[in-house]
């Protein structure tokens, strides 16, 4: 597949924090190309910088330096508030800690980002009841996050990546705060959605398991991101 | 696609966690609802106050341009006459007004007008009969019945009088009998309250009640503006000697003046109580944005941008905003009732006569109020909603550098505020600022304190830390360490409590050193054993004559070795009317306190009886006037100059007075009336058993007021306590919006801290020590509060005594220092703090420890 294609390209990329008066640098001269409909893994350690990734691909954080392009916009060139409206229109999100807005219905905090894209809300509302509805949370529509398990608050998470109809999806140890039969349901349902929407998946997880469903599975380490065998 | 447009789910966002988090936004409510009542009774009763004054003025002047007037012993009635048969084709009334009170009446001082209806209708509206104000029938009876008078159809109403009631009118001490021989039907409100507090008579009804027969307090004249210097001249030509043509504005210009600086002054305290409700404001929607910093995080990554961020949190701030300011609108008008009559009480004791039995609902100052409030919310909320929205999303999400983020804030508004204050002492002590300009540098003084005072705690709590720690145990490490750690809401609440105490620390000091002034002051000035004047007459300048039987009993009334006499009167001078104060007491010039003098006391007193004057401090500040200098009075003979040999301090009254020679007076006006008498009783006299007896003797006639030097102290420092009540309440006010902001603060910590006093509960902490560490936490907050105040409070006082009295009143205070008001402000802080801290330490001694963990 030639580059020409690629959804997402990155090049060059490099991160780093100050850490008690020193630069830790985190990644470092990272270089990827995604195809449309590609599901990644990112597996790395705690701290090897796989969020860092994600964030800098999300635009959340900012590059040191290096290009990252994402349908023809480099995403490094921009500011603070094209970012926002890039990530707003082409990001989907799902965290390890859920990250449910408690004051808004289940239905609400779905139906949010595509408000925020300005879809007209009832045609928001019918998307994001017909995703809870592939969730498994029919009829929980009205209730707030307070009341769900944690493996329900994350299909939440998940219908919400999804309903604004975004480019890419990332997802943040989709399944670090669950229990392992939770976990497993809800990499099962994150991979067959994402896969249905034809939506590329971009996860960072340390379970290897989970990255045993990906196209292409990555290690972060010292910084690199570096190519992992292709697993029987 | 653009939006610009928050998007609904959003504004769900902001108003749901108002609404599921009621007792932070019922705790705001309260701190914007009191600061806006506060604001909007004071302001009420300002403008009522000053509404009344402008009717009052109308009522009694109307549209008269000008007056002839002739001091205290009034105009020949044919002067008038005179004026009238002169061709001169100009409006011109005669007037002779008169205090009086009536037990019908409710017994408040009323202005009884004696007026020539026929020459009344182009100056005052209310008699105009070609409105049909009044009936024919109530005008025949004003001059065929004796005694007769007109009152508004709201005061007959009032009292349950109607035409035919009689009444009892005292004047000058005397119970005289009257009649409402009709009522005045007022054509609007404005109307209705010009009339309140006003009897109308006819000028000869007056004349005859007030035993000035044939004499005239003025003369009202409406000259055209076209050609006025001539009319003017034409008209001086023809007066006769001593009466002088005054313009009507002038009489009240200087009454007005001070009226609006004790008006100044208390708008400036309520104001306070709004700045202490900004801390509360701010402190809430700190809590606000901390508490939710994940889900805006959240928000952030979801592509909500900062300005949508900004909007949410200002946005839910402005509506809290908006309903406390209506229900501040809503309180203000219920406080505006005892706001009027504690306003209309320090008027009437201080400055003039007044009535005001309407409360004015003026539209500005509703308006005002409710901007106020909003404006209070947009400026306090700003900041947090600032510091939400321009956080990146990662930062959001990240409490502790949220906290870091909040102590560089607090370090660059710290420098921010040591500049604001430091500034503004400077101008204070350099510039000769006016009075607003004062007020607006003392609070640039304050708001710099405060903001200084965070980095003080952030620089003490460690140190305190380690005293605690040895003392106390791990909660007195843990406490400081708390109160230092959650600076982003301790600060806010230990900066209100501060402003809210030294305001406090302030105002008492300056109380109690503007008392000590005027008791040491009567100590010197008050040295006879009894004192008399006409029963119901001002205390401290008493205007109505007294009879003169009673003085000549006085004079010869056994165990008397000395009688004084003294005559307050008002005459005209260039600049507008002026109190004269003329005694005989030879020793006065010894019982004065000299601001300014030329030679000894007695030399001073020497002066005065060869034709100079002394004048108060008020006055020389007001006028401008130095040791040296002249005072012109309009005298019968003219104008004339009176040097000045003495400035004395005097605290009877803001106007100011000119004290001379009482027989020097009678010679240059011809006056022999007393309005007021003092005298010296023999050794081994029992003073109070004589009081007794003068009052039951001397009063057959005239009903007097005697007593004695010990009463009439007394009496003197119960109207200083009562013009001061309308602050104390100010401070009390301002303190309890302190204390909402530090029940609110500790609430946002203790909600905050669930999940750690889980964790302390688990590993051991008994109940009790929960209750201790929540208590230790307020108190720490209290006590840092109440010391920071006791410099602050001083330097307050510092500004009003020196600064604010003198540009508002004339009077130059001196500092008593005392103690008591540091104690009871510490106390009252540390009490405030603690009595914060008990529904906290409650709610986190009762939440079990599994479920305060599980809280995030």
């Amino acid at each position: 597949m030639s580059a020409l294609t690629a959804l997402l390209r990155i090049h060059g990329l490099s991160k780093s924090y100050e850490e008690a008066g020193q630069r830790r640098p985190i990644l470092r001269n990272v270089d990827l190309e995604i195809q449309p409909g590609e599901f990644i893994a990112v597996l790395g350690s705690s701290g090897s910088g796989k969020s860092t990734f994600l964030n800098l691909i999300s635009g959340i954080d900012l590059a040191d330096s290096g290009e990252i392009w994402l349908q023809g916009q480099n995403l490094v060139t921009m500011n603070e508030a094209e970012r926002t409206l890039f990530r707003r229109n082409h990001i989907g999100f799902v965290f390890q800690f859920f990250n449910l807005l408690p004051t808004l219905t289940v239905l609400e905090n779905v139906t949010l980002p595509a408000e925020l894209r300005g879809t007209p809300l009832k045609q928001a509302q019918a998307r994001a009841t017909e995703l809870l509805a592939q969730v498994g949370l029919a009829g929980r529509e009205g209730s707030f996050p307070d009341r769900l398990s944690g493996g329900e608050q994350q299909r939440v998470a998940i219908a919400r990546a999804l309903s604004h109809d975004p480019l890419l999806v990332l997802a943040d140890e989709p399944t670090g705060n669950l229990d392992e039969e939770t976990g497993a349901h809800i990499m099962a349902l994150l991979e067959q959605l994402t896969r249905q929407a034809g939506k590329n998946l971009i996860m960072a997880t340390h379970n290897l398991e989970n990255a045993r469903l990906a196209d292409r599975t990555l290690r972060m380490h010292e910084g690199k991101l570096v190519s992992e065998p292709a697993r029987p | 696609m653009k939006r610009t447009a928050l998007a609904p789910s959003l504004i769900k966002v902001g108003w749901r966690y108002l609404l599921t988090h009621p007792l932070q936004s019922l705790l705001m409510l309260v701190g914007i609802a009191l600061g806006v009542g506060v604001a909007v009774s004071v302001d009420i009763a300002n403008a009522s106050a000053a509404q009344a004054f402008e009717l009052s003025t109308e009522a009694v002047a109307g549209k008269a341009t000008h007056y002839i007037s002739a001091g205290p012993l009034g105009l020949d009635e044919q002067t008038y006459v005179a004026l009238r048969t002169a061709g001169l084709e100009l409006p011109m009334a005669p007037v002779l007004s008169q205090l009086v009170t009536s037990p019908q009446l409710g017994d408040a001082p009323l202005q009884l007008m004696g007026i020539d209806p026929f020459a009344e209708q182009p100056f005052r509206s209310y008699l105009a009969n070609d409105d049909q104000d009044t009936p024919s029938s109530a005008l025949g009876a004003f001059y065929a019945i004796p005694g007769a008078v007109l009152l508004s159809t709201d005061m007959a109403e009032q009292y349950g009088l109607s035409e035919g009631s009689m009444l009892e009118l005292n004047i000058n001490g005397m119970a005289l009998p009257a009649m409402v021989a009709g009522l005045l039907q007022p054509r609007d409100t404005l109307s209705a309250q010009a009339l309140q507090g006003l009897l109308l008579a006819d000028i000869s009804t007056v004349q005859e009640f007030s035993g000035r027969l044939g004499r005239l307090e003025r003369i009202d004249l409406i000259l055209p503006s076209a050609n006025r210097d001539a009319i003017i001249a034409d008209l001086e030509s023809r007066l006769p000697q001593g009466a002088v043509l005054l313009q009507s504005e002038s009489r009240n210009q200087s009454v007005e003046q001070m009226t609006t600086a004790f008006r100044t002054n208390i708008t400036a305290l309520s104001l306070l109580g709004l700045v202490v409700g900004v801390f509360l404001i701010y402190n809430t929607v700190t809590f606000s944005v901390v508490q939710r910093r994940q889900s805006f995080g959240t928000l952030r990554a979801l592509g909500v941008s900062s300005r949508e961020i900004f909007a949410i949190v200002l946005g839910e701030a402005m509506l809290v905003g908006i309903v406390g300011s209506l229900i501040g609108l809503g309180l203000g008008i219920l406080m505006g009732r005892g706001s009027v009559a504690l306003v209309s009480q320090t008027i009437n004791d201080v400055f003039y006569t007044m009535t005001v039995r309407e409360v004015s609902l003026p539209t500005q100052s509703l308006v005002k109020g409710a901007l106020l409030g909003m404006l209070a919310t947009f400026v306090a909320a700003i900041i947090p909603a600032w510091e939400a929205a321009k956080s990146p999303p990662r930062r959001t999400l990240s409490r502790s550098q949220l906290e870091s983020v909040s102590r560089r804030t607090l370090a660059q508004a710290s420098l921010a505020g040591a500049l604001l204050a430091v500034a503004s002492a400077v101008a204070l002590a350099r510039l000769n600022l006016q009075l607003i300009p004062s007020f607006g540098a003392m609070f640039g003084v304050v708001i710099g304190a405060a903001l200084v005072a965070p980095f003080i705690m952030q620089v003490s709590m460690p140190l305190l830390a380690r005293v605690l720690a040895p003392l106390i145990g791990p909660l007195g490490r843990l406490a400081p360490r708390e109160v230092s750690a959650s600076a982003s809401r301790t600060s806010p609440a230990m900066a209100a409590l501060m402003v809210a105490v030294a305001v406090t620390i302030g105002g008492s000091l300056m109380v109690s050193s503007f008392r000590a002034s005027v008791v040491d002051w009567m100590e010197v000035i008050l040295r006879d054993d009894v004192y008399g004047s006409v029963a119901g007459a001002s205390i401290s300048e008493p205007q109505e004559a007294i009879a003169p039987e009673a003085l000549e009993r006085l004079q010869t009334w056994p165990g008397i070795e000395e009688a004084h006499y003294l005559r307050n009167v008002m005459v005209d001078s260039p600049y507008g009317p002026l109190m004269l104060a003329a005694n005989n007491n030879p020793d006065d010039g010894e019982e004065q306190v000299y601001f300014e003098a030329e030679g000894t006391g007695t030399e001073v007193w020497q002066a005065v009886q060869n034709g100079a004057v002394i004048i108060s401090e008020p006055l020389a500040n007001r006028l401008e006037l130095g040791l040296g200098d002249n005072i012109v009075l309009y005298t019968p003979d003219g104008p004339r100059d009176f040097p000045i040999a003495a400035i004395f301090s005097d605290y009877t009254s803001s106007r100011g007075n000119i004290t001379l020679w009482l027989d020097n007076y009678r010679a240059i006006w011809g006056d022999q009336s007393v309005t007021a008498f003092s005298a010296v009783v023999r050794a081994g006299t029992d003073v109070d058993a004589m009081v007794a007896e003068l009052q039951r003797e001397l009063s057959s006639e005239q009903l007097l007021h005697i007593r004695s030097n010990s009463t009439l102290r007394a009496e003197s420092l119960s109207v200083f306590d009562r013009t001061f009540l309308i602050s104390s309440a100010l401070h009390i006010i301002t303190t309890n919006v302190a204390f909402v902001g530090v029940l609110s603060a500790m609430l946002s910590l203790q909600l905050e801290k669930q999940r750690q006093m889980g964790i302390l509960k688990a590993i051991g902490l008994t109940v009790c020590q929960i209750w201790s560490l929540t208590l230790l936490e307020t108190g720490l907050i209290g006590a840092l509060s109440g010391l920071l105040a006791l410099p602050l409070g001083y330097v307050i006082a510092q500004v009003l005594l020196g600064l604010i009295n003198r540009r508002s009143f004339g009077w130059t205070l001196r500092m008593h220092f005392e103690t008591q008001p540091f104690a009871e402000a510490l106390l009252v802080a540390i009490a405030a703090a603690l009595l914060a801290g008990l529904y906290p330490a409650w709610r986190a001694s009762r939440r079990s420890a599994a479920n305060a963990m599980r809280f995030d």
